[in-house]
């Protein structure tokens, strides 16, 4: 997955004036590894804005906290994942100095199982990312229905529609990626599945209960 | 003979700072001798200024000692010669009695410096006592002096001074008698002399040192009596001595007491002053003599407390501790003997006497069997161990001595203070025990008794409930042991480690990370070298339950799984199992929590009915968290009904379970949320077809039908209604039959609706509402002229109880169309009778009753043939125009009930009886042998008879069209009326034809799935309906187009559903809707042609024109446009 890449602007409409290069030209650079908003409201042109657009705001800002809430979730996630993925290394290691075929069977599927575990954590943190980009571009979308409700300095300078489609585009990358993640994270149960039809038969025919497990 | 000074005289300050011959005395500063002794000062300063740099420093030997005595005693000489020559000079001068004591005084320094001399150059020959001559002859000299001052000015001011001084000097002379004279002397003529006190205390220490108590308590006593002075510490002191030697402790430690206070107050007034009573410090040597008289007096509980507060030094503090654990050790109080050594050993450790110190604890606590306060014990001998083992002074040997010793000392220590926790089972003796311990350790940890010793500490520690520390200690015991120790130890840890997790002990978050971790260490050694043991099953359990705490769930339900599958048949299997779950419930993983609870639950060996029975509910649970889970996320999916995806794949994966029908409800609640019909129908009929019996169907369906219905899928939504209907019972299925009957028959689709009727007939419906029904369908049939179908559906409807005059009605004009006249009158005349007085509608029926058994009356008029046998003539003329007048008279009746159409078509009939009767007058055939004179005749009375016929005939016409053109009636009969002819046939002959095909026209779909997002949107139900009257449909679009109406009339859709109801033979209603809609919007154009198309048909052409004229330009338009009635160009192009 991609979240890097700019989401351009429409310029078809080629408006060239003062506000739309205040709105649009500083491109917002976000947390998720510089991907960018094309449309955002400066906050300067919030200035005079009422109590009521405030708190409008100040609850848009709130899906930032929790998409960064999220992200951070994932991160550790995976921080913790790719922790089981190098212990579970050492446990090939351990298995192959004994040479130990059942224990080396045994490590290395769970390795294959954490493997696919760490991708889709990967993607997580990645789709978590673009969570916080669509938290944004709401944010920004709030912004300038504020502005264009409350009738402030240029507000008229801008579409609304296309911050609306911003964020209406955004949304729709995030869906689509969390369906596709979905199916990775199933792709990964099943490697733990494997694993556990593997342990089961490795334990039927040994009687050896704790090698990959509980010991290593 | 000594030349040291007690505190008194010798120690006075003024005195000891005087300089040899370099001072300046007191009052000779002011005097005559001052510059001369000015000059002595800088002559003997300069040249100490001068030997100081010439030589270069070193170390001061004899010889230098013997120099420099003599050279200060070489001043002093001269210093003496110079006084004497002053003194000589000075005669009658008023200072001469300083010079006089300036003298003496000089004879006191010279004799000091002939002293010192002496003791120097006898330093290293051990000769016994020191002997000088000149000493003794000086200090003689100065008594002289001294004596001649105060002969010679008796009331010289400092008399009590050269008192106290000569009277020392006689003590320093051993004098003692004219000593004590002297001091009684000075005491008794100056009693508030400052020299006064000390002089007592002197007199007091003489008779001390004497052991004549009762003297010396008497003299001490009197300078206790004067005012507090620096002098009143050291005679508390001195009496403090007496009482020891009178055996008094309790009274001498008083004593030591007030002079340790009387010390620290002079000491405290006199901060500045490095020396301020002397050479001894009373504050220390009082405090360091009251030792004897305190383990006398007092118990030694307190004993430290009492030195402690008295000690104003550290080090005065240790000399007192170090002769109060000496006392108490010579009388083996072993208790307080350690207490005291252990306190200095505490204080410091690297006192020259500690390891004497160190032996004296040892000995103290062994001897006494003291280990209660083993820790500080082994901690202090320990410090002491530590600080001389090191010391390179220490040979080879002692080091090993010393270590021998203090190894032995300490872990008898430590290893009694175990013991003593063991016998008392007290938590803080193990608390204790495992300090001294690690003490012990602390420095003898490389020592072979050491691992016994980590034992000892752990298992302290663990009996302490400091497990995790424990559980440390019990893994380092581990590291140096073997077999079943090792194993025990091991075990041991996993225990303690457990216990602190579990325990009452307060961890940090760090303590707990480390329980944690030491536990899953322990537990993994264990299991690795101990596999087979009995308790790997707990360790097992204890690890995975420490992932489990820890909220790593994937592990722990790894571990738990696992688990459960060795030790199936365990009581911990069961618990294993629950946490397993509640893993899965942790993470919200209900699909694992379900799978994994099916498989649990599938485990013969594993738990009891209870416990399945917990793992159904928990599984249940399970699946209406998910299903509520995922409901709620398909809630907040987008509207594009990709959120009920996963519910759906839940009701796949579930089939034919309650969780999957629940999926499904859940799916089809959140698609219908999602405004997507398409989307709500799929997963209906998907919920149908997997659970047809389904309590929650009928809602299901209901909801399918409405949502069909909004989005105007009549056809589809009528089915589902009917199929929710099969459901129900009573009211609500009549309802439902009911509104599906009415949409089939509005749809024109009337088998189907014949079918609901058919239900419904079978149903507690009243007359009317069965009626309504029937007679709404039976007008489908008679728009397809299909009699038979009419008479059929009417007559079940009327056997069903059905009834109205309408039905009446339609029945009987059906049974006309079959020309079943007398059943066909029999029903006329019922409406007509029960029509009349009933609603507008009822009135309409029994209006066309009416006509019609005028009709059934014309019907026999025009049968009735004349005779052309003459003699038959008046008979059959009579009959016939009986019947005419019977006519007459049913379509004159028409008129009275109030219809405008059926008054129109009553008089169009009116004119066609008359104007048939006329015909029938006039065309009679005469027979043949008639002469031609009366058959002349017979014609002319025929004509006679004929003529008003017609001119009423001619006159009813005349009526019939101006009540059409007053009433703008759209039928044929006004049409004929309009044309000036009589109609003829059926009034209700249509002038459109009716053709309507159920078709599905392309784009319907997408403007239907608009409409279920937005029902009122009035263009795309136009739209809609107009796609559909395009297609030939005109009863869908008369529906679509009605529901439009519903939310607003506009002029297009009134004109829309003109069109429609034209294109279905009603050009009445599609006039009424025309009018309505230009009256709306007079410009609009398709509705004025419309109307004007109407209007010509029927015969209306200045109306048409006058309708024509208001659209100039009729080339924009098209025939083909479905907003146009069927070739309404064509026929209004014909009368442009």
């Amino acid at each position: 997955m991609r979240t890097n890449a700019p989401i351009r602007f429409d310029r078809s409409r080629g408006s060239t004036n003062t506000w739309r290069a205040l709105v649009c030209a500083l491109p917002l650079f976000s947390a998720c590894g510089g991907a960018t908003l094309s449309h955002v409201v400066q906050r300067r042109m919030l200035r005079d804005v009422s109590r009521q657009g405030q708190l409008t705001v100040y609850d848009a800002e709130n899906e930032t906290v929790i998409a960064l809430d999220q992200l951070d979730e994932a991160e550790d996630a995976l921080r913790d994942t790719r922790q089981q993925l190098r212990l579970a290394g050492r446990s090939v290691d351990r298995a192959e100095r004994r040479n130990s075929a059942p224990g080396i069977q045994l490590a290395e599927a769970w390795v294959d199982y954490l493997e696919q575990l760490r991708d889709w954590s990967e993607e997580q943190v990645e789709l978590r990312r673009l969570g916080l980009l669509v938290a944004r571009a709401a944010i920004e979308l709030t912004k300038a229905q504020v502005v264009q409700r409350e009738d402030l300095p240029g507000g008229k300078d801008f579409a609304l529609k296309d911050f609306r489609k911003q964020h209406e585009r955004l949304q729709l990358r995030f869906e689509r990626e969390t369906k596709r993640l979905k199916s990775l994270r199933e792709r990964a149960r099943q490697k733990e599945l494997r694993w556990w039809e593997l342990r089961r038969r490795v334990v039927a025919q040994t009687g050896d209960h704790n090698t990959a497990l509980w010991v290593d | 003979m000594s030349n040291e000074r007690p505190l008194g005289p010798s120690a006075h300050p003024e005195r000891l700072v005087i300089p040899s011959a370099t001072a300046t005395p007191r009052g000779l500063a002011t005097g005559a001798a001052a510059p001369a002794l000015r000059r002595l000062c800088r002559g003997g300063l300069l040249a100490l200024a001068l030997a100081g740099c010439a030589t270069p420093p070193r170390r001061p030997g004899v010889d230098d000692d013997v120099a420099r005595l003599q050279r200060d005693i070489g001043k002093v000489r001269f210093a003496l010669r110079t006084t004497k020559t002053l003194i000589t000079r000075a005669r009658g001068a008023r200072y001469l009695p300083d010079l006089f004591n300036r003298l003496a005084e000089l004879y006191v320094e010279q004799a000091r410096y002939q002293y010192q001399l002496v003791l120097v150059q006898t330093r290293d020959k051990n000769t016994g006592g020191v002997v000088s001559v000149q000493t003794r002859l000086l200090k003689n000299q100065a008594i002289a002096t001294y004596r001649r001052l105060l002969a010679l000015y008796p009331d010289y001011p400092d008399a009590d001074k050269v008192l106290f001084y000569m009277a020392h000097e006689m003590r320093e002379l051993g004098d003692y008698e004219q000593m004590l004279r002297t001091y009684q002397d000075l005491a008794d003529k100056y009693p508030k002399s400052e020299y006064r006190l000390e002089g007592l205390l002197v007199m007091g220490d003489y008779y001390f040192d004497r052991a004549q108590l009762d003297d010396a308590e008497k003299y001490y006593r009197m300078v206790l009596e004067g005012p507090e002075t620096r002098v009143h510490a050291m005679a508390r002191y001195k009496l403090g001595w007496c009482r020891i030697n009178r055996a008094d402790f309790k009274g001498a430690l008083t004593l030591f007491e007030g002079s340790i206070r009387a010390a620290q107050t002079f000491f405290a007034n006199k901060t500045t002053q490095t020396s301020a009573g002397g050479k001894i410090d009373l504050r220390r040597e009082a405090l360091v003599d009251s030792v004897f008289c305190y383990t006398e007096v007092y118990k030694p509980d307190k004993a430290l407390d009492y030195f402690r507060q008295r000690a104003d030094t550290k080090t005065t503090y240790l000399a007192a501790l170090d002769k109060l654990g000496n006392r108490y050790y010579v009388r083996q109080d072993w208790a307080s003997a350690a207490m005291v050594y252990r306190e200095i050993l505490t204080l410091s450790g690297d006192l020259e006497d500690a390891v004497e110190y160190a032996n004296r604890l040892y000995e103290s606590v062994t001897n006494g069997k003291l280990y209660r306060e083993g820790a500080r014990d082994v901690e202090a001998l320990v410090s002491v161990i530590r600080r001389r083992y090191y010391n390179a002074a220490l040979a080879e040997k002692e080091r090993v001595q010393l270590y021998r010793a203090f190894e032995g000392y300490t872990r008898y220590i430590a290893t009694q203070m175990q013991q003593l926790a063991a016998e008392k089972k007290d938590e803080e003796l193990y608390l204790q025990a495992a300090r001294a311990n690690e003490g012990y350790l602390a420095f003898f940890e490389a020592d072979k008794h050491a691992a016994s010793i980590r034992g000892n500490l752990a298992d302290a520690l663990y009996s302490a409930k400091r497990q995790l520390a424990a559980g440390r200690e019990y893994e380092r015991s581990a590291a140096t042991q073997r077999g079943d120790e090792r194993k025990a130890s091991i075990y041991t840890a996993v225990v303690a480690y457990f216990d602190a997790l579990k325990g009452t002990e307060k961890l940090t978050r760090l303590d707990v990370e480390q329980a944690r971790a030491g536990l899953r260490r322990a537990g993994e050694l264990y299991l690795r070298e101990f596999p087979r043991a009995d308790n790997a099953r707990e360790v097992k359990f204890n690890i995975a339950r420490t992932f489990y705490d820890a909220g790593e769930f994937n592990q722990a339900i790894r571990l738990f799984t696992a688990f459960v599958d060795e030790y199936t048949r365990s009581r911990e299997a069961t618990v294993a199992a629950h946490l397993v779950l509640d893993c899965y419930r942790n993470q919200e993983d209900f699909e694992g929590l379900i799978v994994t609870g099916k498989r649990l639950q599938r485990l013969a060996d594993l738990g009891d009915a209870t416990f399945r029975g917990e793992i159904a509910a928990i599984v249940q649970g399970a699946e209406e968290n998910l299903l509520r889970a995922e409901t709620i996320k398909a809630g907040e999916e987008r509207g594009d009904s990709e959120g009920t995806d996963q519910l759906e794949q839940i009701a796949e994966t579930y089939k034919g379970t309650t969780l999957g029908k629940k999926a499904l409800l859940n799916a089809f609640v959140a698609a219908r949320n999602s405004r997507d019909p398409e989307k709500v129908f799929d997963v209906g009929e998907k919920l149908r077809r997997a659970y047809p019996n389904a309590e929650e169907l009928p809602d299901v369906l209901s909801t399918m039908g409405k949502i069909a219905l909004d989005s105007l899928q009549f056809s589809r939504g009528v089915s589902y209604v009917e199929a929710a209907a099969r459901f129900r019972q009573g009211q609500a299925a009549v309802d439902l039959y009911l509104a599906a009957g009415q949409i089939r028959a509005g749809l024109g689709d009337r088998s189907r609706a014949e079918q609901s009727l058919n239900v419904l007939l079978r149903l507690p419906v009243s007359p009317a509402q069965k009626a309504e029904l029937a007679i709404r369908i039976a007008r489908l049939h008679v728009e397809a002229s299909d009699w038979g179908s009419v008479v059929g559906l009417l007559q079940r409807a009327q056997g069903a109880g059905a009834a109205s005059p309408q039905l009446s009605y339609l029945l009987g004009y059906a049974l006309f169309r079959q020309d079943q006249l007398a059943p066909a009158q029999q029903q006329l005349q019922d409406a007509a009778v029960n029509g009349s007085g009933g609603s507008d509608a009822d009135r309409e029926a029994a209006a066309a009753a009416q006509l019609y058994l005028g009709e059934i009356t014309y019907k026999a008029f025009e049968a009735a043939q004349l005779s052309s046998d003459l003699s038959q003539l008046g008979a059959t003329l009579q009959q016939k125009l009986g019947l005419m007048a019977q006519a007459r008279q049913a379509y004159t009746g028409v008129g009275a009930l109030g219809s405008g159409t059926w008054t129109v078509a009553a008089l169009g009939r009116l004119a066609a009886v008359d104007e048939t009767a006329a015909l029938a007058l006039r065309g009679l055939a005469l027979p043949p042998d008639l002469p031609p004179d009366a058959a002349k005749q017979v014609r002319e009375a025929l004509a006679a008879q004929a003529a008003p016929l017609e001119a009423e005939a001619k006159q009813a016409i005349e009526q019939c069209a101006a009540a059409a053109r007053r009433l703008r009636v759209l039928s044929p009969v006004a049409q004929a009326c309009l044309a000036g002819r009589a109609p003829t046939g059926d009034p209700q002959t249509k002038s459109f034809a009716v053709s309507a095909q159920q078709v599905t026209p392309s784009g319907s779909r997408e403007l239907q799935l608009k409409l279920a997002q937005q029902s009122n949107d009035l263009a795309t139900i136009e739209q809609l309906g107009t796609l559909y009257l395009g297609a030939g449909d005109p009863y869908m679009a008369r529906m679509i187009f009605s529901k439009g109406l519903e939310l607003r009339e506009t002029a297009s859709l009134l004109n829309l559903l003109a069109a429609a109801q034209a294109r279905l033979g009603d050009a009445q209603e599609a006039y009424a809707l025309l009018s309505k809609a230009l009256k709306l919007d007079p410009s609009h154009r398709a509705a004025r042609v419309n109307r004007a198309a109407l209007l010509l048909t029927f015969g209306y052409k200045s109306d048409a024109q006058v309708d024509l004229r208001a659209v100039p330009n009729l080339g924009a338009l098209s025939d083909s446009d479905p907003a146009l009635i069927p070739d309404a160009l064509r026929i209004v192009g014909g009368s442009t």
